[in-house]
């Protein structure tokens, strides 16, 4: 087996724990992630979260996901070996300013998003924190890619410590933050994702922005309307939090607050938005939605 | 990510062994709708999996070179358990990597403790590395039982009996120790040992019959089906035939095991009856 140098060479720092390196005439991304840190104190070897990400990540192949090609060991570390994405691609997509020029650009990447969503869905992946920072995008090409573990955030924190972690809560779904079926994240969480990243890409700002998590559910429903028993059936016994946000909220129009939309992409955009989990559109459905119609 | 194992789950704890199954039942119909995503289209996509993955479409599987050399060595020599610490050592690794992929709560190194040997974390996590670089890190490896719960609830149009479940678990438990599972399709074998469970008298028309409510089918030869089938009823019968007399070869070190093993499938009656008799539980 060749060790880590005898295999890759010319190593390129770009950031703290990531490397530009190369094999032969190609390049690739090179990301180290320590075996040990502050969770694995009691030396229980491999973290099992990292075994599980990673050979999840090896079996995955698609245009729209940023591959994981070889993984090194080398003492307590682990170097995963990743296509190299060019300088044309830039991560954070929503921060790009030629995001909001062209309307069918931003319409070709929503799709090739809800695409991916439904590629891994039906590996019966999911995605949990879906967010523009983990996107990114070749403007030129218009190609898409997300970074599914990309973010070192994935390592760092254990998978239970989801619900509590630090960090940005508007891509969150509600049943996510009601804490309903906390050891059950489905994938209409993602699809909610989505919808936060659709609306998001019309305003030009995140669609919700809450610093809290009550903070964030008044915010969803100011825009969507308190979910009743008859919107989300059960709503009532597991919405411990609703009591505590005063009167309940008539739903907005969706199509005063998003003018630019058509009327396809307002269905869309309310589908994916749907508060009841088990009402909200699946990404397979969303990737055949009339909206897209020519993409 | 996190669901993504939990939902390969091969089902398999200890109490459902122990129990006769009954949890696992309830576990079964109450996990369809876990993810929200069509079963169908997953059980299409592992099929495909096991063929990409070197499982050929006709009847001679040749897996890819390096998944059969690197489990079967791996396999033997945890099966052969020699007295050597190396193999101490790869059995420990192996198993907490298993445990790892699988299990809802992962047991602490602490807990696989051999009586003659003391291995410090750093040791093991040395050689599940080794291990993990040796597998590619490719640990989703597909197996019969990834697909019991959805080719159970095809087959069995009507609510299936209801230890089918657990029983069908062991008769793959029962062919594993005689046959190599590598050499066959994960869901051949789970079709077939599936149709053992429900029906010992099949013909291959009835076979072929009974594939058919399954949507993936056409992926599926039901002559390889019938095949193992077959296979599966020969093996329960000499087996339980050794039963009575001596049990099959044990290694001086794995008596515990497979004393075990012979406890399970003691219990594993084919009455006539045993099929329509609902919770019968362990017995």
């Amino acid at each position: 087996m060749l060790t880590l140098r005898e295999k890759y060479y010319d190593f390129d720092q770009i950031s703290s724990k990531v490397f530009k390196c190369r094999r032969d005439d190609q390049f690739f991304t090179m990301k180290i992630v320590s075996i040990l840190n502050e969770e694995n104190q009691a030396n229980n070897g491999v973290p099992y979260w990292i075994i599980r990400e990673i050979s999840i990540l090896k079996e995955l192949d698609h245009i729209n996901i940023v591959r994981l090609i070889d993984v090194m060991t080398d003492g307590p570390d682990l170097f995963l070996v990743f296509e190299y994405l060019d300088n044309e691609f830039q991560a954070d997509f929503l921060k790009n300013p030629k995001m909001f020029m062209y309307p069918q650009m931003k319409k070709e990447f929503l799709y090739q998003i809800l695409n991916t969503v439904a590629y891994l869905h039906a590996r019966k992946i999911l995605l949990r924190d879906l967010r523009p920072e983990n996107i990114l995008v070749n403007v030129r090409t218009q190609v898409l890619k997300i970074a599914l573990f990309g973010a070192a955030r994935t390592f760092e924190a254990p998978l239970e410590a989801y619900s509590s972690s630090v960090g940005c809560l508007s891509y969150r779904s509600p049943e996510v933050l009601f804490q309903f079926g906390c050891e059950k994240y489905s994938t209409p969480n993602d699809v909610w994702a989505v919808g936060c990243i659709f609306g998001e890409m019309l305003l030009h700002r995140p669609l919700f922005s809450g610093p809290s998590d009550v903070e964030l559910l008044d915010e969803i429903f100011t825009l969507l309307g308190t979910p009743t028993e008859e919107t989300w059936p059960g709503v009532t016994s597991i919405c411990g939090t609703c009591a505590l946000m005063g009167p309940p909220q008539q739903p907005k129009d969706l199509a005063k607050e998003f003018p630019m939309l058509n009327p396809d992409g307002l269905d869309l955009l309310s589908k994916m938005l749907c508060l009841c989990p088990n009402y909200r559109i699946s990404a397979e459905d969303a990737v055949k939605h009339p909206y897209f119609k020519g993409v | 990510m996190d669901d993504l194992s939990s939902s390969l789950l091969c089902q398999e704890n200890e109490t459902c062994l122990e129990e006769g199954g009954e949890e696992l039942e309830y576990q079964f119909v109450g996990s369809q709708h876990d993810c929200g995503v069509s079963e169908d289209e997953h059980v299409g996509i592992l099929i495909e999996r096991e063929i990409v993955l070197g499982f050929k479409k006709d009847e001679t599987m040749v897996i890819g070179d390096w998944v059969k050399r690197a489990r079967m060595e791996a396999i033997n020599w945890v099966l052969k358990s020699e007295k050597s610490w190396a193999i101490r050592l790869l059995s420990i690794a192996c198993l907490s990597l298993a445990a790892k992929m699988e299990e809802c709560i992962v047991p602490g190194l602490s807990e696989f403790k051999l009586d003659d040997y003391s291995f410090e974390g750093k040791v093991i996590q040395k050689m599940e590395l080794l291990v993990l670089s040796t597998l590619e890190w490719k640990m989703g490896i597909i197996t019969p039982f990834d697909f019991l719960s959805y080719f159970i609830r095809k087959i069995c149009k009507e609510s299936p009996p209801s230890p089918i479940f657990s029983k069908t678990m062991q008769l793959i438990f029962t062919t594993m120790k005689e046959v190599n599972l590598m050499d066959h399709k994960p869901s051949v074998i789970a079709a077939a040992a599936t149709l053992v469970a429900m029906d010992q008298q099949l013909t291959i028309d009835a076979v072929e019959l009974k594939m058919s409510s399954i949507p993936q089918h056409r992926l599926l030869e039901s002559k390889d089906v019938f095949e193992y089938y077959n296979l599966i009823q020969r093996l329960y019968e000499e087996n339980t035939k050794s039963d009575t007399h001596t049990p099959i070869e044990m290694t001086e070190s794995s008596r515990v095991t497979s004393s075990a093993a012979m406890a399970k499938r003691r219990r594993l009656a084919f009455s006539d009856d045993e099929g329509s008799s609902h919770g019968k539980g362990p017995g």
